[in-house]
């Protein structure tokens, strides 16, 4: 055993040449890119490429048509990104009102008294032990599909376990001494609520939103493969998975694979920035 | 106004009593000074007081001489107050007093605490963390010895010292007929505790406000008070506890 070893004891993890903090960011900005490239892109794309040109159809991918063409000889890039649009307008959309409904679920549940505990905390099982996608299913045919159906069902089925995790938070927060002394300078229960307990939680709401972003965007397309999400017209990623699966076995490999990769890329990236997110903001690890 | 207290008791347990039959009396303008060993539940007794817990037993004597201090209040405020009393049974201490603008009128019992660091919220800055029951007027804030350039710090960048300062005008901002320190000032360096406790005195004087001392320490104490209670001494025959000095 050499005592330089001794010395230096970092050279064995030097492959770590970024910390945390570093590495999120460039996570952040990385994600953010792609998240406006996707979202540029589909804006901007004329809508000339969803046409039906059958002189053109099942072309491999190419540089005219970078992600090929499908049987009715629509521009497979254009679906994609015109697709991804959608999912992510639908995604933030859902992961924001489940956000809401968990931040409002949780804040009763804290702060209004032993009752209304015990119906929050009846109601969040309940939605706990159904599996999400059933629910999920059930509230989308029942709504009649398309985009509200989907939202809407995103949305209701989201908040069950956020809002448990922020109304053990506030069950914390409220036995502190600055919060109970507030009631005793006269403060009411709302007035606490939203200038002590609310300004607490919005780093916890923020990542919360981040982390079912991408549950949000696979339910909406798992949903949507299944048939009763979206409807067949719009160019959802779901959709054009669900129609994809018929020719593949022809050898259409590209009409599955660019939008499926594109899909994971996107959900991926944002679970990569909310992790990080959350491990920065979490006491414990942020020091790491 | 008197603050009663009769047959308090308290239990972490079933059968598993902390104290039980305590009697205390705080009248307005008097200094009390409260005594008792480690365990024996002081801090318990002043957070009964101040309305933070209920006792398990004897609320109703306490109760009975907050009411009437709520409708000494109610008339004084112009009559825009209605007693809530019976809305939610959890808070039969008084504090459901609503002004018109939604929220209850303060409590006439404030409670200093040990550890001013927990008892501010620490994302907000001192001008708000004071002005959270009443505005302080300026008299006071120059009576405890609060730098204005304090208040727009937040409560990580003051001392110990300074901070339980501020935590005094919060509540001395009230007008509290009674002020409890519990153990406000054992934190604290020898002269500081000596210019809160010169201001405190002072107010205390001034207002007519009573005072209950919380201490370990005994020449403060003596130093201070008009009186010294050592509840346990007569009430609980089953603690083994024993008076010195």
């Amino acid at each position: 055993m050499k005592p330089d070893n001794l010395a230096m004891p970092d050279t064995a993890s030097g492959g770590k040449w970024l910390n945390r903090r570093q590495r999120a960011v460039i996570a952040a900005i990385a994600s953010a890119m792609v998240l406006f490239a996707v979202l540029g892109f589909g804006l901007a794309l004329p809508g000339s490429g969803l046409d039906a040109r059958l002189e053109i159809r099942n072309q491999p991918p190419s540089l005219s048509h970078l992600f090929g063409t499908d049987w009715l000889g629509r521009d497979m890039l254009t679906r994609t990104l015109k697709g991804l649009t959608l999912s992510i307008f639908v995604g933030l959309a859902a992961a924001a009102s489940s956000v809401l409904i968990a931040a409002i679920m949780g804040l009763a549940a804290a702060m209004g008294g032993r009752y209304m505990d015990h119906i929050i905390g009846w109601i969040t099982d309940l939605f706990l032990s159904v599996p999400h996608l059933v629910t999920l299913i059930l509230i989308s045919f029942i709504l009649g599909g398309g985009v509200k159906g989907v939202l809407i069902g995103i949305a209701v089925t989201h908040w069950p376990a956020m809002a448990r995790m922020i109304r053990a938070e506030l069950l914390q927060l409220r036995e502190t001494d600055y919060v109970r002394l507030s009631s005793r300078l006269g403060r009411s229960r709302w007035w606490i609520a939203t200038r002590h307990l609310l300004p607490h939680l919005l780093p916890h709401l923020l990542t919360g939103m981040l982390l079912i972003f991408p549950h949000a965007i696979l339910h909406e397309a798992s949903i949507t493969f299944l048939g009763l999400g979206l409807s067949p017209h719009q160019p959802a990623i779901g959709i054009i998975l669900s129609e994809s699966m018929r020719y593949l076995s022809t050898g259409l490999w590209w009409l599955a694979f660019f939008p499926g990769a594109a899909l994971l890329l996107i959900v991926r990236s944002f679970d990569r920035v909310s992790e990080y997110i959350r491990l920065l903001i979490h006491p414990a690890s942020a020091q790491e | 106004m008197r603050l009663e207290a009769q047959q308090l008791g308290y239990r972490l347990a079933k059968d598993n009593w902390l104290f039980r039959n305590i009697d205390l009396t705080l009248e307005p303008g008097q200094i009390t000074g409260l005594m008792g060993p480690s365990g024996a539940g002081k801090s318990t007794i002043a957070r009964i007081l101040a309305g933070f817990i209920q006792p398990a037993e004897g609320s109703a004597v306490l109760k009975k001489a907050l009411q009437h201090e709520n409708r000494e209040r109610s008339s004084a405020i112009g009559g825009a107050v209605t007693d809530k009393q019976g809305w939610k049974r959890r808070r039969t201490d008084g504090s459901i007093v609503r002004k018109p603008g939604g929220n209850t009128v303060p409590y006439p019992v404030q409670l200093i605490f040990q550890h001013p660091e927990q008892a501010v919220n620490p994302k907000w800055k001192l001008q708000r963390i004071v002005e959270e029951g009443a505005k302080p007027d300026q008299e006071l804030l120059s009576l405890l010895g609060i730098d204005p350039g304090w208040l727009d710090r937040y409560p990580r960048e003051l001392s110990g010292g300074e901070l339980q300062r501020c935590c005094l005008a919060r509540a001395l901002a009230c007008k509290p007929s009674f002020l409890i320190a519990d153990e406000m000032t054992s934190m604290l360096d020898a002269i500081t505790q000596a210019q809160i406790w010169h201001a405190v005195l002072g107010i205390a004087q001034q207002q007519g406000m009573g005072l209950l001392v919380i201490s370990h320490d005994q020449p403060l104490i003596r130093r201070l008070c008009d009186r010294v209670i050592y509840p346990w001494e007569t009430a609980n025959e089953n603690k083994k506890v024993t008076v010195r000095g």
